[in-house]
């Protein structure tokens, strides 16, 4: 998971070598990343604080623990849950576990380039649905991968979805549906886009028991994902091309 | 030829009975036709009239949390006519969510579904449901019952959400899953209040003699169950379990939905005394797979997808559905035939009557 390599550089400033110094990773370091990783993957909220500041203070940069410790964790979850191994209110926890120790480390983040959001994506359950289980497992992945999540609720209208898209600019917009009766409103949610002179300027995503990658291709949908797992993968796909 | 505009006459009139055989896995003349649900523009086409649909008048109760001063179930000559013209054996009173109730800003009692009952200091709070929600479905029992006098037409009640009304509607989905590690008393305290009342509404609805019991409850979904088996096994089997047990006592069938994947629960249904599973989810549920591991011991019924065929297929498609099913679940008896959820608005109206001929066709022992 963490490996350990060793280099040897010439004529490199401190800087560099203090970042190759931590890439030695030294018995703490790993040690310390383990127990963020294992405190994320089994949900122990009440760990992370001081887990997240016992590893800034071994000068652990922040990019490292986000992407290393917490989303990689995060991504654990979402397979297992894929998988049948873990259950909502383990994701959940482990989602909360991300969170805290996010809100430690955003004001720390704020301008570094480095450590930049995915994106912004707009999400809910489609006009006349009240379904939104999938939905909020979708949302705690999401954020899990690094993206800003904008929740529209349920039976969401179709002018509250353009709304969202004016004032957030989201890279993604995401359906959700469990009743095929409610995803028929679906065309007139992408009509409303088009007609607001915004399709391309989002990427479409649609989940829901009932959706398929047929169902999402007659639409012209870009994204389609049959779990919260995958959805939160095919997120980062869509935006990192 | 597919006949797609007209329901065909068929063998056998509605009959109680026959769902009651099919239950209990033994001999029927043919495999019971059954939908919970008919929305309200194919019920129209049927009858010649507006009629709401075959779960409500005035609203939608499948959908939400409905006032239940506004808001009644079918009414019964109607649902009679609907069972005459498909040939279904059994009426359904909806009672699906639990009625906790607080007053709104005009001192009405009034349902709570705003998701804001996060822990037991707010759950004390609210008006419990009591003898006069329970009376009035009795009262719907009735009317049904004196409608079918002189038909072998059944009646059943839908309800029992013991987690669902909770989750859905007065705790939310996240909160309450949260809940269920993190404040186990709340928890407890929320489904043993919610029982106790269901308790007493089994033994009145078995009282007023229903034909058999259909709780519901959706516990899992297309990957598996919600909350893991040994959480299930401890808070929810055994109270299911005790909602059922009046039924079971009385020697009343039971039959039991949830949507999603329930391979992790069905051998405690079986267990509890559940009859028949429905309605058997295909996001989760290999018909074949069921009808091989459990067909000797459970009756099965539903599955054919509302997507595809329903609603996307041609009639040919649905024909062609129905026949695979039959091939599989009928053979042994113990298979009620129907959708994977409901007769929406939304599937053709040709679909639905291609699915009603032709289970009544290829379901003929």
């Amino acid at each position: 998971m963490i490996s350990i390599k060793t280099t040897v550089i010439y004529n490199i400033s401190k800087e560099v070598l203090d970042k190759l110094f931590l890439k030695e990773r030294r018995p703490k370091v790993v040690a310390i990343m383990e127990d963020i990783y294992s405190a994320t993957l089994k949900g122990n909220y009440k760990e992370i604080a001081s887990l997240v500041k016992k590893a800034l203070g071994e000068g652990i940069d922040i990019k490292t623990i986000i992407n290393e410790g917490l989303s990689a964790a995060m991504i654990e979850v979402g397979d297992r849950f894929s998988t049948g191994e873990l259950y909502i209110p383990d994701m959940l926890l482990s989602a909360k576990t991300m969170k805290e120790a996010m809100a430690l480390l955003k004001p720390l983040i704020k301008g570094d380039k480095n450590i930049a959001s995915k994106g912004t994506i707009v999400i809910g359950t489609v006009k006349g649905d009240v379904h939104d289980i999938g939905k909020n497992l979708v949302i705690t992945m999401a954020e899990g991968r690094g993206f800003k999540v904008v929740d529209l609720g349920i039976d969401v209208d179709y002018s509250v979805f353009v709304d969202a898209i004016k004032k957030y600019s989201p890279k993604i917009v995401g359906f959700s549906g469990l009743l095929t009766t409610t995803l028929a409103n679906l065309p007139e949610h992408i009509k409303a886009i088009e007609d607001a002179g915004l399709r391309s300027s989002v990427i479409l995503a649609v989940g829901g028991a009932p959706v398929t990658r047929d169902f999402a291709d007659r639409y012209g949908i870009e994204i389609y994902a049959p779990d919260a797992s995958i959805a939160s993968k095919e997120f980062v796909k869509a935006v990192e091309k | 030829m597919i006949e797609t505009k007209r329901f065909e006459p068929y063998e056998g009139k509605p009959d109680k009975e026959r769902l009651l055989a099919a239950f209990r896995r033994k001999p029927v003349d043919r495999v019971p036709n059954w939908e919970v649900l008919i929305e309200d523009r194919h019920v129209e086409k049927m009858l010649g009239r507006f009629a709401g649909n075959t779960l409500a008048f005035g609203g939608d109760p499948a959908k939400g949390i409905v006032d239940t001063e506004v808001v009644r179930p079918m009414k019964a000559k109607d649902y009679v006519d609907i069972c005459n013209i498909i040939g279904q054996d059994a009426m359904i009173i909806e009672s699906i969510w639990t009625p906790y109730k607080r007053e709104d800003e005009n001192g009405k009692l009034v349902q709570v579904a705003d998701r804001s009952i996060k822990n037991i200091k707010d759950f004390r709070k609210l008006k419990k449901p009591d003898q006069k929600d329970i009376d009035r479905v009795l009262k719907y029992i009735r009317e049904y019952k004196e409608a079918t006098e002189g038909t072998k037409i059944g009646v059943t009640v839908l309800f029992g959400c013991l987690s669902q009304t909770f989750y859905e509607f007065m705790v939310g989905m996240n909160d309450f899953m949260m809940a269920c590690y993190e404040d186990k008393p709340f928890i407890e305290e929320i489904l043993e209040d919610s029982t106790e009342y269901l308790i007493e509404f089994c033994k009145a609805i078995v009282s007023e003699s229903v034909d058999f019991i259909w709780p519901a409850d959706d516990i899992a979904f297309k990957s598996g169950l919600f909350l893991p088996p040994k959480f299930m096994k401890e808070m929810w089997v055994p109270r299911m379990a005790r909602i059922m047990e009046p039924a079971l006592d009385a020697g009343i069938p039971v039959m039991f939905h949830s949507d999603g994947k329930l391979d992790e629960i069905v051998e405690d249904l079986i267990e509890m005394g559940v009859n028949c599973l429905n309605p058997m989810d295909p996001y989760g549920i290999d018909y074949r797979d069921y009808k091989k591991r459990y067909g000797n011991r459970l009756c099965l019924s539903g599955n054919i997808d509302i997507e595809f065929p329903l609603s996307k297929g041609t009639p040919e498609d649905v024909e062609k559905d129905v026949r695979q099913h039959m091939e599989v679940l009928k053979p042994g008896y113990g298979y009620v035939a129907g959708s994977s959820h409901s007769i929406v608005n939304y599937i053709p109206y040709e679909n639905f009557v291609t699915m009603i001929n032709a289970i009544h066709k290829y379901g003929r022992y």
